[in-house]
């Protein structure tokens, strides 16, 4: 009996389909930070990648004895082709977060990506990890079924053949999405538990000491801080509410009642992280992340102002050429 | 989440049940479906959901494998055997996929910055500048580089990326020689070999970047600890946070020196530290070239 409500909690959990339209809103904004990734690396392109980079691909190629990471940049160091190589990969960035060919892009533009991460080993952070771990579970999802060019086309094609089958208004359930989703959702509790018990590990995160030490750490800090060191109570209080939310996140995100306080602390956090600590790409996309516990739904309502401006318009005004 | 709520953009219910099939799921016209369809809507046969479940699986442990090895590793051992053993299985996997991160933000205790400060002198005047005070030394701005530099690299993703490669420069760093090294288990001395010779390629490619730069210069790298200060430096003694006393150059060796050094930065867990008197920590032994 309780293995039979298992796997059908089971099957539920990872096979129930469900719409796109959470992932839809995340490939939007991680298509775009991939661009501003990669249209960054461009802006010192010899100084990290060319034949002078300050990790050269034979270093690189030697860090990486032993293990099973590879890739093709660490064989040319030629400008030109390096050149190409970051354009198309900031190109298929835009069309992934615009949905064009979606289903084709994505898994282009995370192979290219992964090559740029295995190649500049050293010079990367958490960002990169984040990036690379979402746009990997969109490959598995439907993420261009909503809010893209794809849809747009489909809707337009369905229409102009007499057909209605497409609508703008109609929403796609899929397994995939659920899949995808699963995925983003455990591999972030995974992230936020072992960076929580990192700082149960720490002395300072108890003490509140944390939150002085990183509002004084100058190359990370965008504005100054250091007032907070007059108020010992909410150092401590900010420490101790990072402390608790982190390594408690895997459990109370999953319960409805705990959601959206737990995500509100998320965003509160990764906010103060991007604005303060000078990580802003960091923070954004740690935001962008966590809405993937928002439902497909919730985000339709949420949205409802562009569902009712922007998204349909185009359906409504096809619907009604034809009419 | 386990009820059945298809329902069409009027909010009828869906008359003819939920849907049986992926290709059902892609609903008909003007249905909007939450994702809260009963499980009668799943649409992948047995056998599929099968196959999943194991790849889901396996994936989910190369997810956990990497931050529970680096969470298992003491001074004594590179990992617990358990957790050595499924990262080692997975590995392949963990790399190629670039799942290999201990996700240790800010843990356990928020550290000083590193910095990598960067002398460029003529190739006629060998000799180096010979402070570790940053700010109070007036060099002629193309004489001089530090990375991380907010005024020369932004946006801010940039000026990150800097500052990584100068962590990432302290991080590998491996001292220039081991003092009693007859005495030092084989093993060791092989591994400090292999670290110091990664370290010193790092330390060429910086060097090449800047003389490629900077022709007819020699260049000498210096490590740069930052250290934090605590709360009554700043407040009640008025330090700024770029204050030349927080700006310590490191130790390039000999490795008892530097043994001390590591030390003190693994087993006090990061006290605030207390202020540095002014000036040069060491001046001997230096290893750049």
């Amino acid at each position: 009996m309780i293995g039979r409500d298992f796997l059908k909690g089971w099957n539920i959990f990872w096979f129930e389909p469900r719409a796109a339209t959470t992932l839809a809103m995340i490939r939007i904004a991680t298509g775009a930070m991939l661009a501003y990734i990669h249209l960054v690396w461009c802006m010192r392109l010899e100084d990290f990648f060319g034949p002078n980079a300050f990790t050269t691909g034979a270093f690189s190629q030697s860090l990486h004895r032993g293990d099973y990471v590879w890739s093709y940049l660490w064989f040319t160091d030629s400008i030109p082709l390096l050149w190409a190589h970051q354009i198309v990969a900031i190109v298929l960035s835009i069309l992934m977060s615009i949905g064009f060919f979606t289903r084709f892009v994505i898994p282009m533009i995370w192979f290219m990506t992964l090559m740029v991460c295995h190649r500049m080993t050293g010079l990367l952070f958490g960002l990169d990890q984040i990036v690379m771990m979402v746009t990997m579970y969109l490959i598995v999802a439907r993420s261009g079924d909503e809010f893209s060019v794809d849809r747009y086309i489909a809707s337009h094609e369905s229409n102009a053949s007499g057909g209605v089958q497409k609508s703008c208004q109609s929403a796609y359930l899929s397994t995939s999405n659920t899949i995808a989703t699963r995925f983003i959702q455990i591999h972030l509790c995974i992230i936020y538990l072992f960076g929580g018990l990192g700082k149960m590990r720490g002395e300072t995160w108890w003490d509140g000491s944390a939150v002085w030490l990183s509002a004084v750490s100058y190359e990370y800090q965008s504005f100054d801080l250091t007032w907070i060191g007059k108020f010992p109570v909410l150092m401590a209080l900010a420490a101790h509410i990072t402390l608790f939310w982190e390594t408690f996140y895997v459990c109370l995100v999953w319960p409805k009642v705990t959601r959206y306080w737990v995500l509100a602390i998320a965003v509160g956090v990764h906010a103060g992280i991007g604005l303060f600590l000078g990580m802003i790409t960091f923070g954004w996309m740690m935001i962008v992340t966590n809405a993937v516990f928002i439902e497909p739904e919730t985000m339709r309502r949420w949205l409802g102002f562009l569902k009712s401006n922007l998204w349909t318009s185009g359906a409504v005004t096809s619907e009604s050429a034809r009419n | 989440m386990n009820t059945k709520r298809i329902k069409n953009v009027s909010g009828r219910q869906w008359s003819n049940g939920p849907p049986r099939s992926e290709s059902d799921l892609h609903a008909p016209q003007g249905v909007v479906a939450s994702s809260g369809v009963s499980s009668a809507g799943i649409a992948w046969s047995g056998r599929a959901r099968f196959i999943a479940s194991v790849l889901i699986g396996l994936h989910l442990l190369a997810v956990a494998a990497e931050p529970l090895r680096f969470f298992s590793r003491s001074p004594e051992n590179f990992a617990a055997a358990d957790t050595a053993l499924l990262r080692r299985a997975l590995g392949p996997y963990v790399d190629a996929m670039y799942l290999s991160h201990g996700y240790f933000f800010f843990a356990p205790n928020p550290g000083p910055a590193h910095l990598i400060e960067c002398q460029l002198n003529p190739e006629s005047d060998s000799t180096s500048i010979e402070s570790a005070n940053i700010s109070s030394v007036a060099l002629d701005k193309s004489q001089w580089k530090i990375f991380p530099d907010r005024k020369d690299q932004w946006p801010r993703l940039l000026y990150h990326r800097h500052f990584m490669l100068s962590e990432f420069y302290h991080t590998l760093f491996a001292p220039t020689e081991l003092e009693n090294i007859a005495e030092i288990d084989p093993r060791v001395v092989e591994q400090w070999r292999e670290d110091r010779r990664i370290y010193e390629s790092l330390q060429d490619c910086i060097k090449q970047n800047l003389i490629n730069k900077h022709p007819s210069h020699n260049v000498v790298l210096k490590r740069i600890q930052h250290e934090l200060p605590n709360p009554r430096t700043v407040l009640v003694d008025r330090w700024k946070l770029t204050d030349p006393r927080l700006y310590n150059e490191l130790l390039e060796g000999p490795v008892k020196e530097v043994a001390k050094e590591v030390k003190s930065q693994l087993s006090t867990p990061q006290v605030i530290p207390e202020p540095m008197v002014p000036g040069i920590i060491q001046t001997e032994n230096r290893g750049n070239r």
